[in-house]
């Protein structure tokens, strides 16, 4: 199991159809739809399977795409400093 | 421009005010600035070839020393602007009766005659009948219930300045003052409007304090106030306040961001560097989640807003996912 815990500093706000995260450094990421419908589930809270289905549901994806697709995206976001692997 | 706030001690009790956190977090409320800080604020202003010393505080005419603060600021050929909560002790009222009104302007904050407690109303009318058109009116909203019409009697009566100037009540970082929440904005736009428009027949000009958006204003509204959408959505920037204790903040809201101290050698620009590099990442959050598509944004002619209330739309809070090794 790979966990994720937000990094340190980073905030958040989400807009109309997009989410800006910004961290500690000042750097800042805009993410769209629907990167930005998934940080805003992990932000909330919700668990991986849950995050996972409603992905597959809003993208019309089959579970296992969801699924990767979520994945990968948390990965992105850790190597980019707005979550911290634990 | 750099306001300095001569003193913390205040003869009002504003819910709105946003500059009580500030006063108070560094030692006691009742705190004067000494006057060698006085003298060194001062030449900060003449190195930062600011030509207007702007009083704050605060009631800034319960300094102790106002009237040789008055004095020293004519002597450095500094114009006056005292921003006032129009409670003004005797003696500092006569200082200022004696100041040619090419020196001096009073930025009066006023009570509502309707609201109001009953000796606030009648020292400000006292202050206006005295101080005439050196008075320059301004209006504090907190609420989207206020109706600014009193204020054009006033000016007509009293003979004061032309101008209104309007301030929206801002929250400070903490959340701790009464202010006026975004979602009413669009409401005291449609008001503030109308008065504009009463007032422009009056020959009374609206100026705008920091923080207004112009997608507040209804479709046309500030091409018939003689407004461009600039002038409105482009006024939030460190500001500078100079504060009793020798600290100097960006502005009073986001004080709690952190403070330089007042020294000999910077001026007014550096601060304002200082201050834009640490809120540059704070630049990117906006008001509403609308700014995002917005048209005058878009165009570079606002900024998104008071920087600390679109703070208060931001998150920040620890969470973690737990993810399952996969199949």
């Amino acid at each position: 199991m790979t966990d994720y815990r937000v990094g340190r500093g980073v905030r958040w706000s989400v807009g109309r159809v997009t989410l800006t995260l910004a961290d500690a450094k000042g750097n800042v990421r805009t993410l769209r739809y629907p990167e930005a419908a998934v940080f805003d589930l992990v932000s909330r809270g919700r668990p991986f399977a849950k995050v996972v289905s409603l992905t597959a549901h809003i993208l019309s994806l089959d579970a296992a795409g969801a699924e990767a697709l979520v994945r990968s995206t948390l990965e992105e976001w850790a190597d980019g400093g707005f979550l911290e692997r634990v | 421009m750099a306001n300095i706030s001569l003193t913390s001690t205040c003869n009002r009790t504003c819910s709105f005010c946003f500059a009580r956190d500030a006063l108070e977090a560094h030692g006691p409320l009742r705190g004067h600035m000494p006057l060698d800080r006085v003298e060194r604020a001062l030449a900060f202003l003449a190195r930062s070839r600011v030509p207007e010393a702007r009083l704050l505080g605060g009631e800034p005419t319960l300094h102790p020393d106002f009237d040789r603060i008055v004095e020293r600021a004519l002597e450095l050929g500094l114009r006056l602007l005292v921003f006032s909560g129009g409670l003004i002790p005797e003696r500092a009222l006569r200082r200022l009766e004696a100041v040619p009104e090419a020196s001096l302007s009073v930025l009066l904050n006023v009570a509502s005659p309707a609201t109001g407690r009953t000796h606030e109303v009648a020292r400000q009318l006292e202050v206006f009948r005295r101080l005439g058109s050196k008075v320059v009116l301004g209006l504090t909203i907190d609420s989207p219930g206020i109706d600014p019409s009193f204020l054009l009697p006033l000016i007509d009566e009293h003979g004061l300045g032309r101008t209104v100037r309007l301030g929206l009540a801002h929250p400070v970082l903490s959340g701790s003052n009464g202010y006026l929440h975004p979602r009413h904005y669009a409401e005291v736009g449609r008001r503030v409007t109308e008065f504009g428009l009463r007032a422009k027949e009056r020959g009374v000009r609206l100026d705008f304090d920091c923080g207004w958006v112009p997608c507040m204003f209804p479709d046309g509204a500030l091409d018939a106030l003689g407004l461009t959408s600039a002038e409105v959505g482009l006024r939030c920037s460190p500001m500078l306040d100079l504060l009793p204790d020798g600290r100097v903040i960006s502005c009073y809201p986001l004080a709690a961001q952190g403070a330089e101290m007042l020294g000999e050698s910077h001026d007014a620009g550096w601060m304002r560097s200082r201050f834009s590099k640490r809120q540059k990442a704070d630049r990117v959050f906006t008001l509403y989640r609308d700014c995002e598509d917005c048209r005058w944004r878009g165009r570079g002619e606002c900024s998104g807003g008071c920087l600390s209330a679109s703070l208060g739309r931001v998150r920040q809070q620890d969470f973690t996912v737990a993810v399952p090794r996969s199949a």
